[in-house]
């Protein structure tokens, strides 16, 4: 009586746990690809703005492998008047910086759904070899990214993008 | 007789050595033959004569050259100092300028022409805006695992020899 118990137990454990397995590869496969971004909006305290400006230019790539890297810039930063990247002046380079996030590393997606990011290196150095956990849901030919814990210090981001050909 | 196996032996030698330093130097590279990722081994800059370390002595990085011809590049020196207010936007003068002075990142889509040994990256979004929009030629070559890349104009000037690894 006791064995039957503990089998259909083990069971039912095996059960979930393949079920939640099954959520995860499922998200895997539909995040799998590049996705061109759409828009970045930053919600602090119930005011939403345009992070990188009204027509962000950004990609983000999942791999089959578990890499991945996020590319995003604001269009129409200042030239660099020497054009040398090591000769910007202070304004240059503060708004080269602000405007722009490229970070890479491996990912791993957890049984809630969870995508775990596991940066290895970034634009912006705080960010490197952090953990970071980011929702990503997938519907048609939209990808949805959200951040709790965005670069830029506070509140919220949501980012949409759509899945390149 | 003598004659005739000296003439073999320089057809022979003048046929085996140059496909020897062909195989040396690496062979230029097909765009499916870049697809995957590349970890950064060394970047040499050189500027003037002089040759330096681009992005320190341990550089780190990455390139994915994605099958569908895009690309992603982000190369940074190892000891870059981190934000004291942890907020990309507020980073101090001297903050900003050791990631714009210590990294590159950039991404878009890549050809490469098997007649001109080149391959073009068409830069679309960047760190350093002086290259976005630009089309940016290369020479690429493969030995092995070891992908040799010469950029004759680098964005500190100069030229430089980047070293990859695949990353399996």
């Amino acid at each position: 009586m006791r064995i039957r118990l503990v089998l259909v137990t083990l069971v039912v454990l095996g059960l979930v746990f393949a079920a939640d397995n099954a959520q995860a590869q499922s998200l895997k496969k539909q995040i799998v690809g590049t996705w061109s971004i759409v828009s970045v909006v930053n919600d602090v305290n119930g005011s939403k703005i345009d992070l990188y400006g009204p027509n962000p230019q950004g990609q983000i790539i999942f791999t089959r492998d578990g890499h991945f890297s996020f590319s995003n810039m604001r269009p129409g930063r200042t030239k660099f008047a020497a054009n040398s990247r090591t000769a910007g002046t202070p304004e240059e380079n503060k708004e080269a910086m602000g405007g722009y996030l490229n970070d890479f590393g491996t990912y791993g997606i957890d049984a809630d759904g969870t995508v775990t990011l596991h940066i290895v290196g970034c634009s912006f150095p705080n960010w490197d070899g952090t953990e970071q956990k980011r929702r990503i849901t997938v519907k048609g030919d939209e990808l949805k990214w959200e951040n709790a814990t965005p670069s830029t210090g506070s509140g919220y981001v949501v980012i949409t993008a759509k899945h390149a050909k | 007789m003598r004659i005739r196996f000296v003439i073999a032996m320089f057809v022979i030698l003048a046929l085996v050595v140059p496909a020897l330093m062909l195989a040396r130097d690496g062979k230029a590279v097909t765009a499916k033959q870049l697809v995957g990722t590349w970890k950064v081994v060394s970047v040499t800059n050189e500027r003037d004569g002089k040759k330096i370390d681009g992005f320190g002595p341990n550089p780190q990085g990455i390139t994915s050259f994605i099958g569908n011809g895009r690309f992603v590049r982000v190369l940074t020196r190892s000891d870059l100092p981190k934000f004291a207010s942890n907020n990309r936007n507020t980073g101090t003068p001297n903050e900003n300028q050791a990631v714009m002075q210590g990294s590159i990142a950039y991404f878009g889509t890549y050809s490469c022409t098997a007649a001109e040994k080149s391959c073009t990256y068409h830069i679309e979004g960047g760190t350093f805006p002086n290259w976005v929009g630009a089309d940016q030629k290369r020479v690429l070559t493969l030995t092995g695992d070891e992908l040799r890349e010469t950029n004759p104009a680098a964005s500190t000037g100069g030229n430089a020899v980047l070293v990859w690894k695949r990353v399996q």
